[in-house]
């Protein structure tokens, strides 16, 4: 404790400029710290779905390749497949073209099968198989426009040129895709007439080995047809969209590394100034008998606890940024989930507390090291 | 009635490490902000440089790009004879339909893209000026051919002259390549568009239309025209007002670059404004020194001053000088608007330098500041006392 | 006497502060100069000594009383006033030379000229003519720490006298300074005082100067103990080097 209490007082010498050190390097941490968390929403979604049995089967050609009803039966009595849900996206707005969001049309008797962990209540699921016009909300998109259960809400179209009214029966729970919108594929086929066509089948096997084998099997099965599938687990296709943020993943690597550079030079010219102001004071110390070590830890002790404050701040700063404007990012789907984890403010510590002590380091080592006899010359 | 330059540059230059850590911050931040802002600059120019001065886009009512628009040849036909719409040498309306669908392609190296597959008839190309042939020749309709923007060629797997590029539910041969002067059309790959409407099982149906104006057409009247005309009834725009909203993206970006800038100012200003104060504290006798002599005190301050703005402009130049290689690099993002990848290049404008520079120099202004103002505050006495 | 002083200090008070205590610095001194003369003011540590100094180089105001200089009362003066006004009357010459580091002689002696309307090519004139007088033109291009310390004292003299001032006010121009230095310093002192008619006010404990002025002011705890006038001037102008 006296140690802390002699750290405590070299640090208060210069009050204004261990603030303003302590300041420079929050605001870099703050940087560092919001940095590594945007991966990691990516990652933490890809674990989530990492052990998925469900399975996406759409069409081999791409996006705007559609693949036909009379899939479903194929797919349902395929060995291992114990649900097959099919899903058309609608692509509709609330009011404004800006207002988007996905919304998409699914086939509601096997929902609760497929989607067990989408915390869907057991009424919320029988209205919906009940009321053709019935939707399911994510809780994102429910608070960004203000919906309450049980509303009637109007959805434009834009690829198709119709409107569709719908009414609220309930929301997700935390583990669905904030922001989605369901509503029934019937619904839709009616209003479109009946066109018969389905964008993406979910099939959900009965165990993870199965997942594999299940894939092979439906591609298989539909080869040489009209309409090839293509069948990726859920991990891979929602990987896939994913890494359409490839260019900000890498854009926030690199403006981390500059950033932990920048600290680094913070941190190394205010330790290097401490110590040009404190030499007399050194080599009398060393003069009169203190080894070089004491020294050493010193300046290197004062550097570390402002890195760690700076770090505290940081992270804290971060971790209130991304509660306040997790608010208004609903339109970025799941990459409105970016919060602070535990993880990343360890590793925003240990980098702060790394940096602290060897950005401090060259100075102290070089001031301990000078020859005794040339410091106490500066002194006089 | 200044105290020279001179004074200040030959300081800074004394304390060479306290200076050189300093400058390197504001360097790394003025690098970053010119790296960031260059790509920006690159997304928005690629997207916008599609646009042409004189076209319009027609699109579905309600729909915001053509990703998501639908229309039939019966508006079509009603359309492209309107008064104002420009004509070809044989007396045809510049009137492209055009369908652009989202279609995977696999990277050399791995993994895939959407990348827009675009049905044309010939006459796009007197539409959209900027895209020309420039190897093999143009597809004839009827065959799968195609023709592949510079974009893709040497990202994704055999976009070459000559080569079969299997995607959809087919193969397709590469009878030529153009370019498009950068723009956005040069990540798509163009056919014939009944081609693609079979492909896609789309029928009759086409996603918009682009019009070439005459010139002196009045483009409200056209766009009200098309609006209220019931056999027509859809939305146009100038392309510009069309291309931009589309790359509001960009912007967003843009104002995300710049909050970040910002922030990491914040943090370079405080490491200057520490370097400041360790060079006024060191300095006291001189700048006593000075007053005694007969400097004013607003002269001091702004001594001072000018030698963080001084020191911080030099580093903003080195921070330009390292942001540069980036210049020109070509790579891929992912337009949301249409869902569909696009090759952009960095592109470091001088509106981005002079930017890079003018921050630097608030930087300096703002770090300098407090420290300067203590300088001047000093008073004579005291400080000559310390001697 | 001269009707008009050089410095013409009336009842002058000076009171610091510092935390609590009041420290009377000066308490009710009248001191008259007349023009041309070379005095010296002396006493113990803590006499008040460099406090008139100040008060006479207009860098500090009086409590009270009035402060003349030149026949020009700067006790009221502002602080940018008094900026400028001692650019134009004022020579200063400190005990630790206060040269500029970064700036070589030639320049340091320049600085009181950047603050007049001169051109470049009149200032370096005077530069060379106000080196030339202290025998320092040829290391006009060195910096201070290429400089012995008699020689830095001689650039900072050369920089007191380049404006041609009213005085020039010395405060322990060798006190920092060897015998032989410090000799040589007060010798040029006396010429610059005798050649050009320049008054000197020069502060100093040291017992050698007392020999080189002709009057001597002696303060002993703020308060105006004696006058010393009519002295033997200090010995003949030497004329080497």
């Amino acid at each position: 404790m006296k140690w802390l209490g002699l750290i405590l007082k070299n640090l208060r010498r210069n009050r204004r400029r261990s603030i303003l050190t302590v300041l420079s390097l929050t605001v870099s941490l703050f940087i560092f710290c919001a940095l590594a968390s945007v991966p990691v929403v990516a990652d933490q979604i890809l674990a989530d779905t990492a052990s998925s049995l469900r399975i996406a089967c759409h069409n081999k050609a791409g996006l705007a390749y559609e693949l036909p009803q009379a899939y479903k039966q194929t797919i349902a009595a395929t060995r291992h497949v114990v649900a097959v849900v099919p899903e058309s996206w609608f692509g509709g707005v609330y009011h404004d073209p800006k207002d988007q969001f996905p919304n998409l049309a699914v086939d509601p008797e096997q929902i609760e099968l497929m989607w067990p962990d989408w915390g869907m209540s057991k009424e919320a699921v029988a209205q919906f198989k009940e009321l053709r016009t019935a939707c399911l909300v994510g809780p994102a998109t429910m608070k960004r426009f203000n919906w309450h259960v049980g509303q009637q809400i109007m959805l434009r179209g834009t690829i198709y040129n119709f409107n569709l009214a719908l009414n609220i029966v309930g929301t997700f729970g935390n583990k669905a895709p904030p922001s989605f919108l369901f509503f029934r594929r019937d619904y839709l086929e009616e209003a479109a007439g009946e066109p018969g066509f389905v964008d993406n089948y979910w099939v959900r096997a009965d165990q993870s080995s199965s997942v594999p084998k299940v894939i092979a099997t439906l591609d298989a099965r539909f080869a040489n047809s009209s309409a090839e599938t293509l069948s990726e687990s859920e991990a891979a296709y929602i990987g896939g969209f994913i890494k359409n943020y490839r260019l900000f993943f890498q854009l926030a690597e690199v403006l981390g590394f500059i950033v932990v550079i920048t600290i680094g030079l913070v941190a190394a010219n205010t330790a290097a100034m401490s110590i040009r102001e404190r030499r007399a004071e050194i080599a009398v110390m060393r003069a009169m008998g203190f080894p070089s070590s004491a020294i050493l830890s010193m300046i290197v002790a004062e550097s570390l606890s402002m890195a760690l404050l700076g770090g505290i701040l940081g992270c804290g700063a971060a971790y209130l940024t991304f509660k306040l404007f997790s608010v208004g990012t609903a339109s970025m789907g799941p990459l409105a989930n970016i919060r602070v984890s535990p993880e990343i403010v360890l590793e925003t510590m240990v980098l702060a507390s790394l940096l602290g002590i060897v950005s401090a380091f060259v100075p102290a080592y070089a001031a301990a090291r000078r020859n005794i006899v040339d410091a106490l010359r500066l002194v006089a | 009635m200044a105290i020279p330059l001179k004074y200040n540059v030959r300081s800074l230059l004394v304390r060479r490490v306290s200076t050189a850590m300093t400058a390197g911050g504001i360097a790394l931040v003025v690098a970053v902000f010119v790296i960031v802002m260059a790509m920006v600059a690159g997304i928005g120019a690629t997207i916008k440089d599609a646009g042409a001065p004189d076209n319009m886009v027609v699109i579905r009512r309600g729909a915001t790009t053509e990703t998501y628009s639908l229309m039939t040849m019966d508006q079509f036909s009603a359309l492209r004879y309107l008064p104002g719409i420009r004509h070809d040498a044989a007396g045809n309306p510049l009137a492209s339909p055009e369908l652009p669908v989202q279609t995977a392609l696999q990277r050399i190296g791995g993994g895939s893209d959407y990348v827009v597959f675009r049905g044309v008839l010939p006459n796009a190309f007197e539409v959209h000026d900027q895209v020309h042939i420039t190897a093999g020749r143009m597809f004839r309709p009827g065959l799968n051919e195609i023709i592949v923007g510079k974009g893709l060629t040497g990202r994704y797997v055999n976009c070459k002259l000559g080569t079969i590029l299997h995607f959809g539910r087919g193969a397709w041969r590469v009878v030529g390549l153009f370019e498009a002067r950068g723009s956005s059309f040069e990540s798509e790959i163009w056919g014939d568009i009944h081609s693609v409407q079979e492909e896609a099982r789309r029928g009759s149906y086409f996603a918009s239309v682009r019009l070439k104006l005459a010139p002196g057409t009045n483009a409200a009247a056209l766009i009200r025209r098309i609006a209220d005309d019931p056999r027509i009834n859809l939305q146009a725009q100038s392309e510009a007002e069309y291309y931009s909203d589309e790359a509001t993206v960009a912007n967003q970006l843009r104002s995300l670059v710049l909050v970040v800038a910002v922030i990491m100012g914040v943090g370079a200003i405080f490491g200057a404004m520490n370097t400041m104060y360790a060079a006024v504290a060191a300095r006291t006798v001189e700048i006593a020194t000075l007053r005694a002599l007969g400097f004013a005190p607003g002269a001091v301050m702004v001594s001072f001053l000018a030698e963080s703005i001084v020191l911080a402009v030099a580093a903003g130049a080195v921070g330009i000088l390292l942001a540069m290689p980036m210049n020109g690099f070509s790579t891929t993002f992912l337009n949301f608007a249409t869902f569909s990848t696009l090759a952009f290049s960095f592109r470091v404008s001088p509106a981005i330098i002079t930017g890079a520079f003018a921050f630097a120099a608030l930087m300096g202004l703002l770090g300098g500041w407090l420290p300067a103002r203590q300088a001047m505050r000093l008073t004579v006495v005291d400080a000559l006392r310390n001697v | 006497m001269a009707d008009r002083y050089a410095v013409d200090l009336e009842h002058v008070t000076r009171i610091y502060k510092r935390d609590e205590f009041e420290i009377r610095a000066l308490d009710d001194v009248t001191v008259k100069v007349p023009e041309g003369h070379f005095v010296g003011i002396m006493g113990p540590s803590g006499s008040g000594k460099t406090t008139m100094l100040n008060l006479i180089a207009g860098i500090d105001h009086p409590t009270t009383g009035r402060v003349a200089v030149g026949g020009e009362e700067i006790t009221g003066m502002k602080e940018g006033q008094l900026a400028s006004w001692r650019a134009r009357h004022i020579g200063l010459v400190f005990q630790f030379y206060n040269l500029i580091p970064v700036l070589t002689a030639f320049e340091n002696v320049e600085l009181p000229l950047l603050l007049t309307a001169l051109k470049k090519a009149d200032r370096r004139s005077h530069v060379q003519a106000a080196l030339n007088s202290v025998g320092l033109v040829d290391r006009m291009n060195h910096y201070p720490r290429q400089l012995s310390g008699g020689q830095e004292q001689r650039v900072a003299i050369a920089r007191a006298i380049v404006t041609d001032p009213t005085i020039v006010v010395a405060d322990e121009p060798t006190g920092d300074l060897d015998a032989q230095s410090a000799e040589d310093i007060l010798t040029l002192l006396t010429e610059l005082n005798r050649r050009f008619n320049k008054t000197i006010v020069m502060v100093t404990h040291d017992a050698r100067a007392e020999r080189y002025v002709e009057t001597v002011f002696r303060l002993d705890k703020g308060v105006l103990a004696g006058v010393e006038s009519g002295r033997a001037p200090g010995r003949a102008v030497a004329t080497s080097r």
